[in-house]
């Protein structure tokens, strides 16, 4: 049974999307040691400014004597033109029936903040920006460039995420390999909790792993609700039975609350996942947003947490949109 | 009883299973797909838990449960089924008592072979269902222009019998609507009385009388009708109408016709009438028309009683006598004062300055007192014919009956000064029309009756109500009255000249047999349903509480 559910705009964060601004990063080859920028022949370049050398930028590229005026010893300055192709950014947001709980807070709810979040980004950055559904009845891709696009995407955005996908629905793949440019980054928000049974996986493996064989970069974003479903589980009275039901069950499971019982439901997810990773060809994924063992009291602040690197142990983990966006300074 | 115990510990023991059932809690969970193949849960114990809810998940048990209770609760005792039928015999007795059934043909009285046909009725009922065993009871009933039960419903049929051998018939009319009252709704027929402890659901009606059965009987579905009509044709000649003629001024009696009605072959009849002082002072033979119909008449000469008596006696002898009461009156006398006595030509008044019944003057002067005293003015187009609004008028008063007050405003009279004494009761701003004085009485009016076409309406109708009204004429007693349940005796002038009664020369016209008094199914018992509406919520939440427990998951 479809599930419904009514997007509410992402609470305004005042400057929040401004100090994120798309850099170009350049995708490493898999057989290549460095990164490398490549130039376009034929096309004008004009300096817009200098940023930081990151190591893997073109050596050619860095401004000796900027870096020596700005007295920092260590800090080369890179100069950086204007005539960079701009970035595609492809946010696919995963609508299957999983992702619309839990009621509380569902995990579709983070995933259409997420893309309207890296949505303002990338048009305040003067790139453009693909929403993609990843199940359910085939759509064209909704493009959307320039900052006057911002409410386009929220009303898409809502749209999309109206109703989830039928049970066993096909991913959309076919509008993404159409859409594929030398300059672009997918991004998808998901659960991730496709099961083997499920015969798209091997589908979605090979999609990706071609996708990343050019200068093409993909992202796969865990949204993980699991500790806090746990919570729920263990939070009853003792003594009491459990009934568990929900996507990809055909009846109500009974179980009980225990920490035994839970640690196999976790190794289950897990186990899951890593064989979907196994397909990818990967060891993790690139960034696990984790639910609070408890309930969530502020959702928009723990969007903002998770957005902004503060995981939700404190740690601060490899964020690849720190690749993607450069704090400005 | 062992049901109802048997029936509560089995409800008991569900809801004791009910409550020992394990409590779960219900979880929509994500990763609910990873939950499958885990092994089965350990706290599924069974123990005694008040706690535990009764209630399902199918509220709508609950709601349907509380809609029956609610419907018993409502309907109590005013939904009432027939909890039980059998087969029976009730019959309902009804004799005709009225006054037709004293007329005497075939030698003997109707009312004594309407005892007899009703006897053999009930010994043919009797026959009929005594292979049968069926139970067969009875009520006797008389009607006329009302009904009298005579014997309550009895199983006792002798008693029926006695009932019968006690009728008489009754010098009042027939009242048929009585009877289709009964035939429509015979066991509501005695709200009003009471009945005996026997019950006795009526299965047919037995109806004798000298009158053919009615349309309406034939249509009857509810019940079973026989009806009898014992009468055979017999000729009868009697009076059937009595008008009289009265003064207009005075209403008295000046005139009284008579009709005469012949029913079948009979002859030789005379109408004779008496004097309240016995003197006869008609005695007329009658002649009959091809109509059958024959009037006479006289001039009542005193006030008092006359008898007018049709010679000689008949089969039925109500129609033969009545006696009325008239009042006459001799011619009346007035005192005529107006130059004008055309009018005095005309009417059968008498001119009498000594003794008058009312003096009749032209000016207030010649007012005297003593007797009552008729004032006319000097006509209706005294002001030269001006018309004038109607200022006053006393509204219901007799000098104003029948008057077109139209005809007032346009008669161009504008009235007179008040005379002295007088009330107005008809005037305009510049003067009266009518006055009255009481004591001593007197009327003013504005002329004698005059003009043509309205005016001589009005003015004709002013003066005889003036005249009425000094002689203080009011409503005059009928000549004669009719005899009543109440008063079912013919004495002075109440007699049972009743309609229809005199017609004995019907062809009779029964209906129906003797031999369907044979037993109909019936119901015997009622009881309320609300039991019913109980036992389907009961039933509801034997239901409700079986899926509960065995359903599966679905219901709970």
């Amino acid at each position: 049974m479809a599930r419904k559910f009514t997007l509410s705009p992402l609470p305004g964060l005042p400057g929040f999307c401004e100090q994120f601004r798309i850099r170009a990063q350049e995708k490493l080859r898999p057989y290549a040691s460095g990164r490398h920028i490549q130039l376009w022949r034929g096309h004008s370049l004009e300096f817009r400014d200098y940023a930081p050398y990151i190591r893997g930028d073109d050596i050619r590229h860095v401004d000796w004597r900027a870096s020596y005026r700005s007295g920092k010893k260590d800090e080369w300055l890179i100069r950086r033109f204007q005539a960079e192709e701009g970035w595609n950014v492809i946010v696919s947001v995963d609508n299957s029936e999983s992702m619309y709980l839990p009621t509380l807070f569902p995990k579709i709810s983070m995933a259409a903040w997420a893309a309207e979040a890296i949505a303002r980004i990338a048009l305040c950055s003067d790139d453009r920006v693909y929403i993609h559904r990843l199940f359910g009845m085939p759509r064209p891709l909704a493009s959307f460039q320039s900052t006057s696009a911002l409410p386009r995407v929220f009303s898409t955005l809502r749209e999309f995420v109206k109703e989830s996908a039928p049970e066993n629905s096909k991913m959309n793949l076919s509008q993404l390999r159409g859409s594929f440019f030398t300059n672009a980054a997918l991004i998808i928000l998901s659960d991730f909790y496709f099961t083997d049974q499920q015969t798209y996986l091997q589908e979605m493996a090979s999609f990706i792993r071609a996708t990343e064989q050019g200068w093409r970069w993909v992202i796969l974003v865990n949204l993980n609700s699991w500790p806090f479903e746990a919570w729920q589980l263990a939070e009853k009275t003792a003594g009491s039975s459990h009934r568990v039901f929900g996507p990809g069950t055909q009846e109500v499971i009974e179980c009980d609350a225990t920490a035994e019982t839970l640690k196999i439901i976790e190794q289950n997810i897990d186990t899951c996942q890593k064989s979907f990773l196994q397909a990818m060809q990967r060891e993790n994924f690139d960034l696990k947003w984790d639910w609070v063992h408890g309930p969530v009291a502020d959702p928009l602040q723990f969007f903002e947490k998770c957005f902004t690197l503060h995981s939700s142990h404190g740690e601060k983990q490899q964020n690849p949109f720190y690749q993607l966006f450069i704090r400005q300074r | 009883m062992i049901v109802p115990v048997v029936f509560s510990i089995f409800l008991i023991g569900l809801v004791a299973i009910h409550m020992t059932r394990p409590r779960f809690n219900l979880h929509e969970i994500s990763a609910a797909r990873f939950f499958k193949n885990l092994p089965p849960p350990k706290n599924r114990q069974k123990r005694l838990n008040i706690g535990n809810p009764l209630k399902s998940l199918p509220l709508y048990f609950q709601f349907f449960m509380l809609a029956l209770l609610l419907t018993a609760t409502l309907l109590s005792q005013q939904s009432v089924r027939a909890s039980s039928t059998a087969r029976r015999v009730g019959l309902w007795v009804l004799v005709d008592t009225s006054a037709s059934m004293s007329t005497t043909d075939s030698g003997q009285i109707r009312i004594l072979a309407a005892q007899k046909a009703a006897t053999q009725a009930l010994l043919t009922a009797q026959e009929l269902n005594s292979e049968t065993k069926v139970p067969l009871c009875a009520r006797l009933s008389a009607f006329d222009l009302e009904r009298r039960d005579i014997i309550p419903p009895t199983t006792d049929l002798s008693a029926v019998d006695r009932g019968l051998a006690g009728l008489t018939a009754r010098p009042l009319g027939t009242n048929l609507t009585l009877l289709q009252e009964i035939a429509n709704n015979p066991d509501k027929a005695d709200e009003q009385q009471d009945v005996s402890d026997e019950t006795c659901s009526i299965t047919h009606l037995i109806i004798v009388s000298d009158l053919p059965a009615p349309e309406w009987a034939s249509k009857q579905e509810e019940i079973g009708i026989v009806w009898m009509d014992i009468a055979t044709p017999v000729g009868n000649a009697g009076i059937t109408a009595i008008h009289s003629l009265r003064d207009p001024i005075t209403a008295k009696v000046y005139q009284v016709q008579v009709e005469l009605t012949r029913y079948g072959i009979i002859d030789g009849q005379s109408l004779r009438i008496t004097s309240p002082g016995g003197q006869v002072v008609k005695e007329e033979a009658v002649v009959w028309g091809e109509d059958n119909l024959w009037q006479g008449s006289f001039q009542p000469a005193d006030s008092g009683l006359y008898i007018m008596q049709v010679l000689p006696d008949d089969a039925y002898r109500f129609d033969n006598e009545v006696s009325i009461d008239i009042t006459t009156g001799s011619d009346l006398k007035v005192d005529w004062r107006l130059a004008d006595n055309s009018l005095l030509r005309f009417l059968p008044w008498q001119q009498d300055a000594q003794n008058p019944d009312f003096r009749v003057v032209a000016s207030f002067s010649d007012l005297t007192g003593q007797s009552p005293e008729l004032l006319v003015g000097p006509g209706y187009k005294a002001n030269g014919g001006n018309s004038e609004e109607i200022n006053y008028f006393i509204e219901g008063h007799p000098l104003l009956k029948d008057l077109n007050f139209d005809v007032a405003v346009e008669s161009g009279n504008a009235g007179q000064p008040l005379p002295e004494g007088f009330e107005m009761v008809l005037a305009s701003k510049q003067g009266v029309w009518i006055a009255q004085r009481k004591s001593p009485p007197a009327v003013y009016v504005p002329g004698l009756p005059q003009g043509d076409g309205n005016l001589n309406a009005f003015s004709t109708t002013v003066f005889f109500n003036a005249v009425r009204w000094l002689l203080q004429v009011g409503p005059q007693p009928p000549l004669y009255t009719l005899t009543t349940p109440q008063q079912p005796l013919p004495e002075g002038n109440r007699t049972a000249l009743h309609e229809d009664e005199g017609d004995t020369a019907r062809t009779p016209a029964s209906m129906g047999s003797l031999d369907e008094l044979r037993p109909i199914q019936v119901q015997t018992d009622q009881q309320p349903t609300w039991p019913f509406w109980v036992a389907g919520a009961i039933l509801v939440f034997l239901v409700e509480r079986l899926l509960f427990a065995f359903g599966g998951d679905r219901w709970q």
